[in-house]
């Protein structure tokens, strides 16, 4: 090994590169925010009864799950355009992108998470006159949620990771500063060991964010 | 007119009244395999019936029938005048407002305290304010003995005292009727009476209509008007309480009984 480290350059733009961070984080929030709602809802439409709702949920699921991010990202951002006439700020298709293929995981996370609470709860509910929307809404969803924070976590963090395909449209996030800054100073071992530690970081303090989530949960169940 | 009304219902025999609850040929199975094979039945209003039976017999499947959480084969069911097994999803969620169901393994919800275990349907359902519900919802605690409990998630308590609490939920419905599916068989035998006490309490103050799953005799027979013997899907035999204990006409129901005795 004959190369010389000169960590030196992360002095100078350490802190241009680190500021991608924003960017990241602005990508990934919106769309954890959306994927965990659409999720929700997901998974609350594949136990509905109506056949059309349950219908959507599989169709959305397998479909968002199945294409690959790079795929979905460049087609929202290059090939929708032409067909609809719309285009999008990179960060916006990233958040689209990020989001649908993040919702079908949640829904996954929660729909396990609710078919493990026992139908028993459900009758018990429905024995107080609670209508199944009711159910769902103050006795299962609610009980799940707990359950269902350590695979929840997993997915966000997948969608976190999924913000570095968006250096292919030019979302100035820490991987494309990376790439842009090797380019002008040659020095990738330095830039992209900087954007592996500044990704590590966000994702291990996004991880202790859940875990203090996890911890409000005061009662345990039976 | 009224009067003429109430005059009329109250110099009726007592057969000719109609049921509280009238269980006309039901009929239950799941998949291929039969449950209930013609079930006809009344319970009168005020009475405190009590099943009886083996393991497997139908006796949680009848109840839940009575309730509407099941969907039967054939026959018909009514409670009060309102046929539950014609009625639609949110008919159904009216007529069961006014039962009470309290379950073999008690169905608290773990996610909230036992205060709010009794107060959410009075709440979310019957529109209660969240001051009067915890107002009711703290007397009933106090009847059921768990005032010092109000605050306490359901895996903090015992199973009498869970058990308790799903009574208190049940009542916070102000049900006319109340359904007990082997209400203390899942606890052990010194937290039985507790929760036996408890029953006996509620029948005395409301005096309200009561099917009761039990294998406790001494219960049964003070409290209950009327036991019958399920088996095989049918009702193998039917009497007050007192005489189906003490001198039961059928061999099936003596071998049940000495069964039970000797547990
Ligand atoms: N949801 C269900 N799906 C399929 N079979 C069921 C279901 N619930 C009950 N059964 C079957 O129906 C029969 C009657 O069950 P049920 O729970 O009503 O009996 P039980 O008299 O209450 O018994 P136990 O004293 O054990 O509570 C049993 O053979 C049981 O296996
Ligand atoms: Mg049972």
């Amino acid at each position: 090994m004959n190369y010389t480290f000169q960590f030196g350059v992360l002095n100078d733009y350490g802190p241009y590169l680190a500021g991608g961070l924003w960017h990241a984080w602005w990508t990934s929030f919106p769309a954890i925010i959306f994927s965990t709602v659409l999720g929700v809802a997901l998974a609350a439409m594949s136990m509905s009864r109506l056949w059309i709702a349950r219908g959507a949920s599989v169709v959305f699921v397998d479909l968002f799950r199945t294409l690959p991010v790079v795929v979905l990202l460049i087609w929202i951002h290059y090939v929708m355009p032409i067909l609809t006439g719309v285009s999008l700020s990179p960060t916006m298709s990233s958040v689209i992108a990020l989001s649908l293929n993040g919702a079908a995981l949640a829904c996954e996370a929660f729909r396990g998470g609710l078919e493990a609470i026992p139908q028993t709860q459900v009758q018990a509910a429905q024995s107080l006159g609670f209508s199944r929307w009711k159910v769902m809404r103050y006795i299962t969803l609610p009980q799940a949620f707990f359950a269902t924070l350590p695979s929840l976590t997993n997915v966000h963090i997948t969608v976190i990771k999924n913000v570095t395909v968006t250096v292919l449209i030019a979302v100035p996030e820490v991987m494309f500063r990376a790439q842009e800054l090797t380019v002008q100073f040659f020095r990738p071992l330095e830039f992209y060991t900087g954007a592996a530690v500044l990704y590590v970081a966000l994702i291990w303090g996004y991880t202790i964010l859940m875990r203090m989530l996890e911890r409000l949960q005061k009662w345990q169940p039976i | 007119m009224a009067t003429d009304l109430i005059a009329t219902a109250a110099t009726a025999p007592a057969a000719e009244r109609q049921a509280f609850i009238r269980i006309r040929d039901v009929r239950k199975s799941y998949g291929a395999v039969p449950v209930l094979n013609g079930i006809s039945l009344d319970v009168a209003e005020g009475e405190v019936l009590v099943l009886c039976g083996p393991s497997g017999c139908g006796k949680s499947t009848l109840l839940r029938c009575i309730n509407g959480l099941e969907t039967i084969n054939s026959g018909d069911i009514a409670v009060d005048g309102r046929s539950v097994s014609a009625a639609r999803t949110d008919e159904l969620q009216k007529i069961r407002l006014s039962t009470g169901f309290v379950f073999q393994n008690f169905n608290l919800f773990p996610h909230m305290t036992a205060l709010q275990n009794i107060t959410i349907a009075p709440v979310k359902i019957l529109g209660l304010s969240q001051r009067d519900a915890t107002d009711r919802g703290r007397q009933l605690l106090e009847r059921v003995g768990m005032a010092e409990k109000a605050d306490v998630f359901p895996f903090q308590l015992s199973g009498g005292q869970r058990q308790r609490v799903a009574i208190a939920r049940a009542l916070a419905m102000e049900p006319t009727l109340m359904l007990f599916d082997e209400p203390t068989s899942a606890l052990d035998p010194e937290m039985r009476e507790e929760v036996l006490q408890v029953i006996r309490q509620v029948h005395h103050d409301h005096g309200m209509t009561m099917v009761v799953v039990t294998h406790e005799i001494g219960f049964a027979r003070n409290v209950g008007s009327r036991a019958m013997l399920l088996d095989g899907g049918e009702i193998v035999e039917e009497a007050p309480a007192r005489t189906f204990f003490a001198s039961p006409t059928h061999e099936r129901t003596r071998r049940f009984l000495r069964a039970i005795v000797n547990e």
